[in-house]
């Protein structure tokens, strides 16, 4: 009996730090996302205004996706969340 | 007859049993844990490297202009590999009460990112997994500034203009 209390603690206590590890990992990449998208939105507007957007590197704004673009906007998906970026 | 006191098989197949099963758990976690930890470094490092670019783009939408009107940012690039920015740029003093003008060195080697002002005995230095740093041109003036390692890549304009 005394061994099997010993054992559930021991797997709370496991449990507990797994899902610590787990959100320290989830945090870390929204925060990580948010300043790519932020990082996105800068370099995008900038590109637009010397016509060079079809020199953006989608692949190097993290996890950001569904990228398309027109005179007016941009727009995409960042962690399956859609922004929208307005050219002025 | 003196009766022996000992366990039974029962108890000995149960502690085997239960022993087995804190084996396999601390084996798991162990190498669970290896893992996690390496994802989280990686997380980290991303973090750390999209906080430096961002600091990067206020330095130089801070920094002085030259008198053609073009930010006064000295840059040089080698091959592939690390990319060196300086740049001037004025920061309110608490000690002078005053605007004083400082000198900001950016440097992406290889191993890390460092950012230095008025040649910092200990400059702000991060380290990172092995990337190579590249600066294309875009146009007069603006620049692509392009960072790689085995699993990511960034891009940051650098618009001197």
């Amino acid at each position: 009996m005394e061994v099997l209390i010993g054992l559930t603690i021991l797997g709370i206590t496991l449990l507990l730090f797994w899902q610590s590890y787990n959100n320290q990992i989830q945090i870390n990449e929204k925060l990580a996302n948010a300043y790519a998208v932020d990082r996105l939105e800068y370099d995008v507007k900038i590109l637009k205004e010397i016509n060079k957007l079809n020199e953006l590197s989608q692949n190097s704004y993290g996890k950001i996706t569904n990228l398309t673009w027109n005179d007016a906007e941009f727009k995409g998906t960042s962690l399956g969340q859609k922004f929208t970026i307005k050219f002025k | 007859m003196k009766k022996l006191k000992a366990f039974t098989l029962i108890e000995i197949l149960v502690a085997m049993l239960v022993g087995s099963f804190v084996i396999l758990m601390a084996t798991e976690l162990i190498s669970y844990q290896g893992k996690s930890r390496s994802q989280l470094d990686d997380k980290q490092q991303m973090l750390a490297f999209e906080i430096a670019l961002k600091t990067l783009r206020g330095d130089i939408n801070a920094s002085m202009k030259s008198a053609d009107g073009r930010k006064n940012v000295v840059w040089s690039s080698d091959n592939n590999s690390s990319v060196t920015l300086k740049l001037n740029k004025p920061v309110y003093s608490k000690g002078l009460q005053n605007l004083e003008i400082v000198t900001v060195l950016w440097v992406f080697s290889d191993n890390s990112v460092m950012r230095s002002i008025n040649d910092d005995l200990i400059p702000l230095n991060i380290k990172f997994k092995p990337m190579t740093h590249r600066l294309e041109k875009l146009q007069d003036d603006v620049f692509y500034l392009k960072s790689q390692s085995r699993e990511r890549k960034f891009a940051s304009v650098i618009d001197l203009r």
